[in-house]
């Protein structure tokens, strides 16, 4: 007699736990099978309020046989030997324990299928399973239905997918209603499961494959999972092209670099060909070859066909220099997207195989490209091989069922090492090494033109060559060899106009630093207009609510624009000085330029009670007008924070500014606090940098202590100087006197 | 609807009137006026009947303290008085850690009406607390009252008796009571004591002399 072999039901069903133990992997599994059954939309809804958790797809449905024979019967899958469906799509999934992910999902589950011909209502409950039973003992109800997809969703809340359920799917289809879920769902949960969705599946099975995933408030268009990869930024783009008898094409686009309007002068011989002119407009590269000339060991391409689109994208900004000799496009505003599309992926029939470029794994160099970074780490332009790192590298491989010989592993964690995944890394690493090639040619060259046409930097790389072979030469005796003054004079000029730069440049940024202290420091008075201006603007709705007169509402309107008009003048106070007129040396109308000044200062200091008295010279002096400014802005600036909590009524500023025939004197005083203690005996101690005695209420110090050490800064770049020496003997108020040496008119 | 007194307090009143105009509907709110000092400004929270109040937090361009400080000293005197900061620098007064933040406000955060009508909403039954709570005084006091009358008050109890006193008077929750009461048990028993040991010294020689010398 023969007695058959038989599994406990729990066994089975560790089995399938095995090969699905993520939630994302079992939701994935899912997501497969609606995609072999030939469905061109899959939704996932989860309702916050039932915990229930719904898997829908319009594919082809399951009829009762198939729900029998296949379906429940474990380790059974069509997909095996009837990989093709009627539409061409190659099914994914082989192993037939897919449907464990349910189990994986949830204790509970309910399964309407609906084909052309029949409907089949499917429960099982999972915890049958632990009884210690036999598995053919176990059993799941199936029953035929009359009911459709629409009836089985009546009950769930979001209405918008009730239509979406309404217009796609009620021909045929799938749908699992999960329920005493396992995990706890939280809408973190839902964004996490998308966000994986959207690195799973590739951009190119968009428009024939679509992904929603629902929440209980979500609608359509936010449920939609987008694959995104238009707007990606990147410098190389390889796409390349394997067919079954062994043809190669390499197709290889430079989008790193930006010539703008010396594209002619450089993109031309000596430097670069003819066709270049199109490579750098954005026209790729095209490279054919035959698989044995890349892959010499095969002269038959046994892997098969397959083909691949690689990125190169630099994660850091280049610095100025390399820029401008490299003609580097600007890439500040690059996301780094390395979390979600970093690595290099493979897709077998448009879903992910795992591990490979999974981030933050060790599969996620799978190719070895940092080994060879190591071995060969020379820069681009130079003689060496320049190598791409490994996390600038990334792209997705697309293999299918085809591939016979690069079969996934039965764990699901990978593709068997077979010799042909050995070929298949090699060609990879010899499409990469095709852009390394064609990026050092770029850069190679660029760097000639950049020397060619940057002789002073030649000639300051001679100078210091020459400079640092000085000692060694004269120890053995070697006659030196002398920089010809030609070349020495155009070093120097260079750095001259190199120093100009940046002292204009440090003049700039002084101007901008005191916008920004004097930002800061009214920034409260600033909250508090604006606070003022909104408390108006609600009076006038609620008047408006209330039905009042109308003459409340303009009162309440007019006040509302005086406010704005103060609004104004803090922005006037702050932003003004730094425009482009001001920044220009000119013989400049001191009295004007100071009174004009000081009157954008009244509206806020009138508010403060503080009053300005001037006695101005008429005399044109040479200077920056923002110069000026910002010695005025900081001064009232430290008068305005001096006179708090000082308790007196009147609140007084005097500026003076006279003149002789080269300097001239801005003499300024305030009758505030005065300098503190701390710098009473020796006042010159304000001008260093952040030295500050501004405290809050706290007693904590919240002055920047940039302002004395800009006006010090400016009267120097004017040959000046501040005197502070008053201040020793004053017991309140302060006084300075800072002379400007220049030109007048 | 003016049920509810609030007293508020800030060094710029130039928005006084938008926030009256704004609160009109819910309080009644008082501005603090005349006052130099923290303690004038306590008087004048009781001469108000001010049932909760509402301080900005820097007061510099017109007074000598801080809304924090004031604060401080209100809660000393009238502990059942609930204090709010209302300001522009919340973080400032966080960090002083005298008032709690939970009485901090940011000005900013009142942007719309239904912000001014939630406020009101808090402001009227921080109110409504004190109200209680003066209830509850009133019940001590009534007390201490009697122990006063039986003259069975302790020290202590005493200076709680006139500090209540002083409180519930000035929000009208007792009648004034007669002068005598107010004398102190501790004055009086002094008075007997004193009384008694005169009558045992011996009157005076003619001469002037002290017998006990």
């Amino acid at each position: 007699m023969k007695i058959p072999f038989n599994v406990d039901a729990n066994t089975a069903r560790l089995i399938g736990r095995e090969n699905v133990s993520k939630l994302d992997g079992a939701i994935l599994e899912l997501v497969k099978n609606a995609y072999d059954a030939d469905a061109d939309s899959c939704i996932l809804y989860y309702e916050e309020s039932s915990n229930n958790f719904y898997l829908i797809d319009n594919g082809t449905g399951m009829s009762s046989k198939v729900i029998v024979d296949n379906w429940m019967t474990i380790g059974y899958s069509s997909k095996k030997t009837d990989y093709k469906l009627s539409s061409g799509r190659i099914q994914t999934g082989a192993k037939g324990i897919g449907r464990f992910a349910l189990d994986r999902i949830a204790d509970h589950c309910s399964m309407l299928s609906k084909t052309e011909s029949e409907s089949i209502l499917w429960n099982v409950n999972w915890s049958d399973f632990n009884s210690g039973i036999k598995i053919t003992d176990v059993g799941a109800e199936l029953e035929p239905t009359k009911i459709t997809i629409s009836d089985f969703i009546d009950k769930v809340k979001n209405i918008e997918l009730k239509n979406l359920i309404k217009e796609k799917f009620d021909k045929h289809g799938t749908i699992f209603k999960l329920s005493d879920l396992r995990d706890s769902w939280t809408i973190d949960t839902i964004s996490d499961i998308k966000k994986s969705l959207a690195t799973l599946i590739p951009p190119e099975i968009d428009n024939i494959f679509q992904l929603y995933v629902f929440s209980e408030n979500s609608t359509i268009d936010e449920s939609k999972i987008i694959v995104n990869s238009s707007d990606y930024s990147y410098d190389y783009k390889i796409d390349f092209n394997v067919s079954e008898d062994g043809n190669a094409d390499i197709y290889i686009k430079r989008e790193e670099f930006d010539f703008g309007n010396a594209f002619n002068d450089v993109v031309k011989s000596p430097y670069f060909q003819k066709a270049d002119l199109d490579y750098f407009k954005g026209v790729p590269i095209e490279k054919h070859y035959k698989f044995n000339e890349i892959l010499p060991d095969i002269d038959v391409n046994t892997i098969g066909a397959f083909r691949g689109t690689l990125y190169f994208a630099k994660l850091s900004a280049p610095n100025k220099e390399e820029k401008e000799k490299y003609f580097y496009k600007d890439i500040i505003s690059r996301r780094d997207t390395r979390d979600t599309f970093g690595g290099i992926k493979i897709y077998r029939d448009n879903f992910r195989v795992r591990p490979y470029g999974e981030v933050k794994t060790t599969a996620f160099d799978w190719l070895l490209l940092a080994n060879r970074k190591a071995k060969s780490p020379a820069a681009v332009s130079s003689s060496g091989l320049w190598r791409v790192g490994a996390e600038q590298m990334l792209g997705a491989v697309y293999i299918s069922r085809l591939n016979v010989n690069l079969p996934d592993q039965s764990n699901r964690e990978g593709i068997v090492e077979t010799k042909e995944f050995s070929y298949f890394r090699e060609f990879l690493i010899f499409v990469i090494q095709e852009m390394e090639k064609d990026r050092q040619y770029v850069c190679r060259n660029l760097r000639q033109y950049h020397e060619d046409t940057h002789p002073v930097e030649i000639y300051q790389e001679e100078i210091n060559k020459k400079s640092e072979n000085k000692k060694s030469n004269s120890k053995k005796g070697k006659k030196q060899k002398l920089v010809e003054a030609s070349k020495a004079k155009a070093v120097i000029e260079n750095k001259e106009e190199q120093i100009k730069d940046l002292e204009d440049e440090n003049r700039l940024l002084r101007t901008l630093a005191t916008t920004g202290i004097v930002t800061n420091s009214y920034i409260h008075e600033i909250k508090d207009v604006a606070h003022k201006l909104n408390l108006k603007l609600l009076t006038v709705q609620q008047s408006v609510n209330d039905g009042k007169d109308k003459e409340h509402l303009q009162k309440k309107l007019e006040e509302a624009l005086q406010l704005q008009k103060k609004f104004n003048s803090w922005f006037t106070v702050t932003i003004e000085m730094v425009k482009r007129d001001k920044r220009r040396m000119s013989f400049v109308s001191i009295k004007k330029l100071a009174e004009d000044f000081i009157d954008s200062w009244q509206e806020v200091l009138k508010e403060k009670n503080i009053i300005i008295t001037m006695e101005i010279s008429e005399v044109n002096f040479k200077c920056f007008p923002y110069d000026i400014e910002s010695i005025i802005s900081n001064l009232i600036t430290n008068s305005i924070n001096s006179f708090e909590y000082s308790g007196k009524d009147n609140k007084n500023i005097k500026i003076n500014i006279t003149n002789n025939d080269s300097e001239l004197k801005i003499i300024y005083e305030d009758n505030g606090k005065g300098l503190s203690d701390k710098y009473k005996n020796n006042p010159y101690q304000i001008l260093e940098p952040f030295e500050t005695n501004k405290r809050d209420t706290n007693d904590n110090l919240i002055g920047t202590g940039m302002g004395m050490w800009i006006i010090d800064k400016t009267a120097k770049e004017y040959s000046g100087s501040v005197d502070l020496s008053e201040n020793i003997n004053l017991a309140t108020g302060f006084k300075t006197t800072i002379t400007l040496c220049g030109v007048f008119k | 609807m003016f049920n509810y007194n609030i007293g508020y307090i800030d060094d710029d009143s130039s928005s006084l009137d938008d926030y009256s105009e704004l609160l009109e509907k819910y309080v009644n709110l008082k501005f603090v006026e005349n006052c130099k000092t923290i303690h004038d400004v306590y008087l004048w929270v009781l001469n108000n009947k001010i049932e909760c109040f509402v301080a900005d937090f820097k007061l510099s361009d017109r007074y000598t303290f801080s809304g924090t400080e004031l604060i401080e000293y209100l809660n000393k005197k009238i502990p059942d008085l609930v204090c709010v900061i209302l300001t522009n620098y919340p973080c400032d007064s966080i960090a002083e850690n005298i008032v709690s933040s939970i009485l901090i406000r940011d000005r900013n955060s009142l942007n719309k009406l239904e912000d001014f009508e939630n406020f009101c909403s808090e402001l009227r039954q921080a109110s409504q607390v004190f109200h209680k709570r003066l209830n509850n005084i009133e019940t001590s006091f009534s007390v201490l009252l009697e122990k006063k009358r039986v003259k069975s008050i302790t020290a202590d109890e005493e200076e709680t008796f006139i500090s209540l006193y002083s409180l519930l008077k000035a929000y009208n929750k007792i009648d004034d009571l007669p002068n005598e009461i107010f004398k102190s048990e501790i004055s009086e028993k002094i008075d007997k004591i004193l009384e008694i040991a005169s009558k045992c010294l011996p009157a005076e020689d003619n001469d002037g002399k002290n017998p006990w010398e």
